[in-house]
């Protein structure tokens, strides 16, 4: 017998919109991976001050806004033509409340009134995020110093400005960044990569144990150019670029394949199909047949798996003799990518290619265009994204399910973000590094690995109530959930139901798998043992 | 004889001499505890702080260290040591939020106006987040009829949740799982029992509990009289720590099979008292 008590909804209420933007710990928004170095370089203003006022009803016909103003403590950096900047400071985030309704966009800082925050910006209004590097260029101060949305902390090593220094005292950063925006030559900021770092090992890198081993004499591996280690000379991007750890030596040749026909997952699934589950948004004629599931039902022409062979799959830099290919996936197996496209060609083969990514690390993955379907891939407004943004999720108020937008423009990393996009949409975890961090280097390539195909492999395989991916639904996730209970976003791991929000419903989706296991002795994984 | 009265003079009462006497002396006292703090024109300047308070790591700490005497303004240097990491020294504040455990040992030097300065040793030690005491009410004498039982969980840092796991005696007591309340305010309770054993799964919602709370309440059905002890297994989740503990509560079962009367044994104790009511 299993019993829940009536949760309430009052606090999700009261939070919403304390929490900016209202995003939770998941993230699909695609950046460009800046450096500490080329971050501070880019950024217009440079603050350090206390958020007084956070505004999510600041926006105006062109869409919801949050304005969010800090009183400054210190000013690092400002435009040449601003005289007086004055002792407070104000920008705007194009998310927030408009018309009751609340636009969404994943990947978009999370402050409070009351939070202290360093603050990288570019000048200028139009984009979605002014942030230098989207969110990169935002730290909280917290218990372990400035951290960043990911948990990357500003640190000083020897006068070098790093993430994850030893000395993260605030005074000791500011000063030490304040001589570097001034061209002291005492002080110097690292410019190594930080998207791929020593998260990733030899397994990830070199996954068969058939393929050729890295030459250590050869170019630096990227846990060489860990940013603790980089100086502005000996960290270069070209280093440490994602080149060395080439897609071709990185293919996996595991035959993992996806685990069946699991639907998409805004309610596609037979048990999501059923009268009793369907939300008014889950009744898309996608969602409401079970049939419409089925694969077989992908013509050629959708980008099904027949359209593309391992050998089209492969990586344009992936030679046959570096390592064997992945056994093909079966395209019975493959699941269902089903989306409202646009008519453009170069976003299709875009997917197509990013589909074939997938395909290539053994994840068989199906793209149907269904102009019925309600998430959907849009190409946006240049303006929008800003320098560093390569493609956003957000839910648009009055406007039902997730949008992809996707920056124009044909840049070869395209296919990697769209693959990267996908894969959150069907559920991959994120990573703080590699591919799955959503940070793509501004040279070279950053497609799925062995490791991502595992990750989203296990997504695929798990149920949605199972939140930590353990294989049972009971305590750790019934705790998940409740600390995003009240959260809205595009991809919240709690929004069970893919609703846009984690409430009541989700509760229910939970309960209804819930098992009951015994109190554990050992702690879970990430969590510390506090001994009573 | 009546006696002579003196005009513009009247006795005071003895009630107002005395309280006189005593407001006198307990200023006395008064000023003489507060010497230290209050120091007079012209004393040496000292540090009033003797110790600094403990940390806890994550948390914000906040402790004054307090100079006297001598000349403001006064300032307050690291002599030697180093503070706990994520504190430093604020214009003779010790401020931050502490990153790492440890006992760190250091010496402040104030120094005053008249340049004069001194010297004093602390240790601040950085502990770890505390356990989350978890409580449930039961009492430790007899019972009969219904009685409900409170959980609690007191000294919460972020609190996330716990499984609590009871079993006891169901020959002694009923618990029925349906009655099982949830008196956290914003959270969720699952719940599922029976046969003298209950399963209680409870999260809070967002952030967690701070302090003290009652979690959730049950009544607990007792037929005939009897101690009540339960064997209780409990899991927490907090401040991304977790802890496990598995201990009795309230009697042992030893006690409650011993002083547990057995519904027989009451109605044929009722039943004697009739007879022997009836017996001539």
């Amino acid at each position: 017998m299993i019993r829940r008590t009536a949760p309430r909804r009052a606090l999700a209420f009261a939070t919403a919109f304390a929490l900016v933007l209202l995003v939770g710990p998941t993230w699909a928004t695609s950046v460009l991976d800046l450096s500490l170095a080329r971050l501070f370089d880019r950024a217009d203003h440079v603050v350090y001050g206390t958020v007084t006022e956070v505004d999510p009803a600041a926006g105006d016909d062109d869409g919801a806004r949050t304005r969010i103003t800090l009183e400054v403590e210190r000013r690092l950096r400002v435009p040449d033509d601003v005289d007086d900047p004055g002792d407070t400071h104000a920008f705007t985030l194009a998310a927030g409340e408009r018309d009751g309704e609340r636009t969404l966009v994943d990947d978009l800082v999370r402050v409070e009134v009351g939070d202290r925050v360093l603050l990288a910006q570019y000048a200028g209004e139009a984009s979605i995020s002014p942030i230098v590097g989207v969110w990169q260029g935002l730290w909280r101060l917290t218990g372990d110093g400035l951290v960043d949305l990911r948990g990357g902390a500003l640190g000083v090593d020897d006068d070098l400005l790093v993430e994850g220094g030893e000395e993260t005292d605030v005074e000791i950063v500011l000063d030490t960044l304040e001589a570097v925006l001034d061209g002291d030559a005492s002080a110097r900021v690292s410019s190594a990569p930080r998207w791929r770092s020593d998260a990733l090992t030899d397994d990830d890198l070199f996954p068969d144990d058939d393929a050729p081993a890295p030459d250590p004499e050869a170019d630096a591996s990227p846990t060489d150019a860990s940013p603790t280690d980089a100086s502005p000379t000996d960290a270069s991007p070209t280093d440490a670029s994602p080149t060395d750890a080439s897609p071709t030596d990185a293919r996996a040749t595991d035959d993992g394949t996806a685990s069946g026909n699991r639907a998409a997952p805004t309610g596609t699934s037979p048990t999501d199909a059923s009268p009793t589950d369907a939300s008014p948004t889950d009744t898309s004629p996608t969602d409401a047949s079970p049939t419409d599931a089925n694969p077989t039902d992908a013509s050629p022409t959708d980008g099904s798996p027949t359209d593309a062979s391992p050998t089209d799959a492969s990586p344009t830099d992936a030679s046959p003799t570096d390592v064997a290919a992945p056994d093909a996936p079966d395209a019975d197996d493959a699941t269902e990518v089903r989306l409202d496209l646009p008519d453009d060609p170069a976003l299709r083969e875009a997917l197509d290619d990013a589909i074939d990514a997938w395909r290539s690390v053994g994840v068989a993955l199906t793209l149907v265009d269904d102009d019925d379907a309600i998430d959907r891939v849009r190409i946006g407004d240049v303006d929008r994204f800003g320098p560093d943004a390569l493609a956003f999720s957000r839910r648009v108020a009055g406007e039902p399910g997730v949008e992809i937008l996707v920056r124009p423009g044909a840049e070869g990393r395209r296919s990697d973000v769209l693959a990267y996009e996908l894969g959150r949409w069907l559920g991959l975890e994120v990573a703080e590094r590699g591919f799955r961090s959503g940070r793509f280097p501004e040279d070279g390539t950053s497609p799925p690995l062995a490791s991502d195909a595992d990750a989203l492999t296990a997504a695929l395989a798990s149920a949605p109530e199972d939140l930590d991916g353990d294989g049972d639904v009971d305590f750790y996730d019934l705790v998940r959930l409740a600390a995003e209970y009240g959260r809205a976003g595009t991809r919240l791991a709690a929004d069970v139901d893919g609703s846009g929000e984690v409430d009541d419903a989700d509760v229910q989706r939970l309960e209804a798998r819930y098992t009951f296991l015994a109190p554990a002795r050992t702690p879970p994984e990430g969590r510390t043992s506090g001994d009573e | 004889m009546t006696p002579p009265t003196r005009t513009g003079w009247r006795p005071r009462r003895p009630a107002a001499a005395v309280w006189l006497a005593t407001a006198f002396v307990v200023a006395a006292v008064v000023l003489a505890s507060c010497a230290d703090e209050a120091p007079l024109p012209g004393d040496p300047l000292r540090i009033a702080s003797n110790d600094l308070p403990d940390a806890v790591v994550g948390e914000a700490y906040r402790a004054d260290v307090v100079a006297v005497g001598g000349l403001r303004p006064y300032r307050v240097d690291l002599e030697e040591g180093a503070l706990p990491p994520g504190l430093s020294l604020q214009d003779g504040v010790v401020v931050g939020t502490p990153t790492r455990l440890g006992a760190y040992p250091f010496t402040l030097v104030v120094t005053d106006g008249n340049l004069a300065s001194t010297f004093q040793a602390y240790e601040i030690r950085v502990r770890d987040v505390p356990v989350p005491t978890f409580e449930l009410s039961v009492p430790d004498t007899e019972v009969r009829g219904e009685t409900v039982l409170r959980a609690r969980v007191a000294n919460a840092r972020t609190w996330q949740g716990a499984r609590v796991r009871l079993r006891w005696d169901d020959d002694a007591v009923t618990i029925d799982p349906d009655a099982v309340e949830r008196s956290l305010r914003d959270g969720v309770l699952f719940v599922e029992g029976g046969d003298g054993r209950l399963a209680i799964d409870v999260a809070a919602w967002g952030e967690g509990v701070e302090g003290d709370t009652e979690v959730f309440r049950f009544p607990v059905e007792a037929a005939s009289t009897t101690l009540l002890g339960f064997d209780l297994e409990i899991e927490q989740l907090y401040a991304d720590r977790h802890t496990f503990a598995s201990r009795r509560i309230g009697a042992s079962a030893e006690d409650v099979r011993e002083r547990t009367e057995s519904p027989t044994d009451a109605d044929a104790s009722t039943d004697a008292t009739q007879d022997d009511g009836g017996t001539p």
